[in-house]
């Protein structure tokens, strides 16, 4: 067996931990600066709740960390920062590095028996792409204006304009130039200058980093699965992530294009997003343009719709495997599982449109987008019906991260029926930037994916860490966010009814919202309690690192193959290359056992 | 633990139902609807309301009634199954059918509120020619109100040139929209500075105002909120409770939520002329000083 002695590959503490070109090491690390950025945008927010609730109001000791030309009460340029940075936190630093970032590097080559990614390098720098990115949206914070304000969506010309020379400053003939003084404030908002250009600098890092990290997952996947892993027999998880690779990979390059178009146009006062006639704000004028701000929308949302699919399909992966394995039960329905994938990940390129409904696109299109949204709706029912088919008469075991999986199931049912009345051309005319579309995307992406998120981390952590968390610590928490998360993000479906306006800073001051203040205010202390309890998930995470119950190779009986490797799996993950025999979900077969692992079974060693 | 999680997901699942169920009663649901097309947009929603409650109902308690009832248990092992095609087919063309009735029971009243005439069963023939209208109205916003322009004798001669230029004998008024009941009015919706949305929720409407261009947005209030007092000389209310409000939807910088405005529906076309006369007259006396001053400024 000398071949098998070979000396082991032991690099030094900086090139395993830090610089490491090891995906597990990679995915730990994506994994870990995603809390971080979990805490800063659960604290935004919290203000965000703490506002909503009482707009008035002086919040006590809070009001004395404020500047005290504010008044002991929180700015309206403040409010627009908090929730503008609570969405841009959470969907480009903790969602996206979360599910393909943390999941898709630790799991693609464990699950697909590969020895690495294909390109190790590239992945390295996959993170290393994004540290700058988190350096300069963290700094953006303390920039002149402060952060970006302008909505995670930063329509132009709120977030685009510039300050330029008035046009009665300049003489005929001569071109127009950005006044070099105070040239990157905006007259439009304090956020949306030098905020707003940290905001977009960041946010192409994290483009650059996704698109590095996608070319990995697509060529890894296609091309070194192990001898007998055919497309058919990976397990869901991957074939999520290879559909959300290749998604990012095709919706990206529109972003990273969106993104620097209006960069030149707030750095060297570019007119892509500036109408012809310009326009005005009192005494300011801008130069004339020749763009127009309808064609950042088409732009942003040709890659932000793919990529709310983005956000939740690797989830989905995540709680196929994850339900199966504590069903003790087949998948039902494995093909049309993958088609559906498939479908929702093809539609999703034809839909955007449905986010511009009112936004003064010709309403024909508008029908269009429509149709083609609300048949999303058909491979979202497929998969929902098939986890339910999954789980009827099967034996479950109530663990922590089968709760969390659960929970997504039951979340995702409510968060994809919301869906339909948005994407109902009239209904969305009242809807539409209400609080109905804020309970709709937090339902997909805090009740769906990141319970998602909790069952991967609660089901892989003993393969990560070696250890267990605290099943007992992780039910509490389970069950402190399903209730508290309900109670914080369902009332706002009938806020939205009642015609609440999303991103107001204060309510009260109209006539047909008053009376649905006593909900906003309920709706902050649940959301106080619901941030608290991530506090458990933390404690849980982070003791477990030390003090968990050690796990051995396999502890939840599953098939896939990571579980045939020692926890932690070591560098090049498999001692010896595996042949697999079967698909992954094995469950409630013949025997003793009652699953069949998808690795060929090793013959017994001699003399062993 | 097996019925505590299932009290859990069912008892959770219930409460979000039942909140559902007590808004109405509560007052905390859609606010008065005033315009035309506006019963058939909450007949929409409560169809989609329908549908989907219905799927909510049986897709929880399929998933409660499993957890409740598929506990592992010594000794016995799940059902092996992989899959049933006609199932699959099943819960395939079933929402299928659904959601495509859903889509297109959308297209006639979305082809009313954007003054599409409709001439085939999917809207690809539009015609916007021949759309009546009573009144027209220049609403531009800015950072951060909405500034309105009425004309005299309702429609200008040339709309579009009068809604870039303006006449001098317009009247202007700031976060007050005033029309008449019952008439079709033709807004044309312009911005100075960045993207707002123009937001009436009595009146189901909402539509982007986009920089560099004019939008034409069009409604019929079908109920008044003031009539003309010709003793006073001013509006009175018809009654508590009807203020109709007006706000911006789309962020549009730090005072987006102040953009509150309020929407006069007059109980006649003559109320309306009263009130237009006398502004247009307050409006000039306003003005007179101005202009004599302005006229003396340039004899100096």
């Amino acid at each position: 067996m000398s071949l098998h002695q070979e000396t082991p590959h032991s690099p030094g503490f900086i090139r395993k931990y830090i610089f490491s070109e090891d995906h597990k090491t990679i995915g730990i690390q994506f994994l870990f600066s995603g809390m971080i950025f979990f805490g800063i945008g659960g604290l935004l927010a919290m203000l965000v709740r703490l506002q909503l609730a009482w707009p008035e109001g002086n919040i006590p000791w809070l009001g004395q960390w404020y500047p005290k030309s504010w008044g002991g009460r929180m700015s309206p340029d403040f409010y627009n920062m908090l929730f503008t940075m609570h969405a841009t936190v959470m969907i480009f630093f903790v969602i996206i590095p979360w599910l393909t970032g943390a999941f898709g590097n630790f799991l693609i080559p464990l699950m697909i028996g590969a020895r690495d990614m294909a390109f190790p390098k590239l992945n390295m720098l996959s993170y290393w792409a994004m540290i700058p990115a988190f350096v300069i949206i963290v700094a953006s914070f303390f920039v002149e204006g402060g952060g970006a304000s302008s909505g995670w969506t930063s329509y132009p010309t709120l977030a685009d304009a510039s300050l330029q020379k008035p046009a009665s400053a300049a003489k005929p003939g001569e071109a127009y130039s950005v006044l070099k003084d105070d040239a990157y404030n905006s007259p439009a908002a304090p956020g949306a200058g030098m905020g707003q250009i940290f905001w977009l600098t960041s946010l192409l890092l994290v483009g650059l980093s996704s698109m590095m990290g996608s070319v990995n997952y697509i060529t890894t996947i296609l091309n070194m699965r192990a001898p007998g892993m055919s497309l058919l027999r990976m397990p869901l998880t991957v074939w999520s992530l290879f559909i959300t690779a290749i998604l990012q990979a095709l919706a990206l390059p529109v972003l990273t294009v969106a993104l620097i178009l209006q960069l030149l146009d707030k750095l060297i006062a570019t007119t892509f997003f500036l109408p012809p006639g310009g326009i005005s704000f009192g005494n300011w004028h801008t130069v004339p343009g020749g763009g127009m701000p309808l064609l950042w929308q088409h732009l942003f949302w040709f890659y932000s719709h793919p990529a709310v699919y983005i956000m939740i399909l690797p989830a989905m992966g995540i709680v196929s495997d994850v339900i199966t394995a504590f069903a003790r039960k087949p998948l039902f329905g494995y093909k049309p599982m993958v088609y559906s994938l498939a479908a929702i990940a093809a539609l999703g390129f034809v839909v955007w449109g449905h986010h511009m409904f009112q936004s003064g696109m010709d309403p024909r299109l508008g029908t269009g987008f429509m149709l083609a949204t609300i048949l999303i709706a058909v491979p979202s029912a497929i998969k929902t019906f098939n986890w339910l088919a999954t789980l009827w008469e099967s034996r479950i075991r109530y663990t922590a991260a089968m709760l969390n999986a659960l929970a997504f199931v039951s979340m995702f049912v409510i968060g994809g029926l919301s869906g339909i009345f948005m994407a109902a051309t009239p209904v969305d005319a009242y809807f539409h930037d209400t609080y109905f579309i804020v309970a709709h995307i937090h339902y997909v992406l805090f009740m769906s994916s990141i319970f998602g998120v909790f069952a991967g981390v609660l089901f892989w952590f003993p393969k990560m860490f070696g250890r267990t968390m605290h099943e007992g610590l992780a039910k509490v928490h389970f069950a402190l966010t399903f209730l508290f998360g309900n109670l914080t993000f369902f009332p706002m479906h009938i806020l939205g009814i009642g015609g609440h306006p999303r991103r107001y800073y204060d309510p009260t001051i109209y006539q047909y919202l008053e009376h649905l203040q006593p909900l906003n205010q309920f709706m902050t202390i649940c959301a106080l309690v619901l941030g608290a309890a991530q506090i458990l998930f933390l404690v849980n995470f982070l003791g477990s690192l030390v003090f968990g119950k050690k796990a051995g190779i396999n502890p939840w009986e599953s098939n896939t193959l990571e579980w045939t490797v020692p926890s932690p799996p070591p560098h090049g993950n498999f001692p010896e290359p595996p042949t697999v025999e079967r698909g992954p979900y094995e469950y409630a077969v013949e025997g003793p056992a009652d699953f069949l692992p998808q690795a060929k079974e090793k013959p017994p060693e001699a003399g062993a | 633990m097996r019925v505590f999680w299932f009290l859990l997901f069912a008892l959770v699942n219930l409460a979000c139902l039942g909140l559902f169920v007590v808004s109405p009663w509560l007052g905390w649901w859609l606010p008065k609807n005033i315009a035309s097309f506006g019963q058939d947009v909450d007949n929409l929603f409560y169809l989609i309301l329908a549908a989907t409650g219905f799927f909510f109902v049986v897709t929880q308690s399929v998933l409660a009634l499993a957890i409740l009832r598929y506990g592992e248990r010594p000794g016995e092992k799940s059902r092996y199954t992989h899959g049933h095609t006609g199932l699959e087919i099943t819960w395939t063309l079933i929402p299928l059918a659904i959601l495509i009735y859903l889509g297109f029971a959308q297209v006639p009243t979305w082809a009313k509120m954007k003054y599409i005439n409709v001439e085939s069963w999917f809207p690809i023939r539009y015609s916007g020619k021949n759309l009546q209208q009573d009144q027209s109205i220049c609403l531009v916003a800015r950072q951060w109100e909405w500034r309105l322009r009425y004309p005299q004798g309702h429609i200008p001669a040339d709309q579009n040139q009068w809604a870039e230029n303006g006449d001098p004998g317009d009247l202007h008024a700031v976060n007050e929209l005033h029309v008449w009941k019952n008439s079709q009015v033709r807004l044309h919706l312009k911005t100075e500075d960045v993207i707002h949305s123009l937001f009436l929720p009595n009146l189901r409407l909402k539509q982007d105002a986009l920089p560099g261009k004019t939008m034409p947005v069009v409604f019929q209030a079908i109920e008044a909120n003031v009539k003309w007092d010709p003793v006073a000389g001013h509006l009175v209310p018809l009654g508590p409770g009807l203020e109709w409000e007006m706000a911006c939807a789309e962020l549009c910088g730090g005072q987006h939520y102040r953009m509150r405005g309020r929407l006069f529906v007059h109980e006649s076309k003559q109320d309306y002329e009263k009130w237009f006369a006398q502004a247009l007259k307050n409006q000039r006396l306003r003005e007179l000083p101005k202009q004599v001053a302005a006229r003396e400024g340039g004899n100096r």
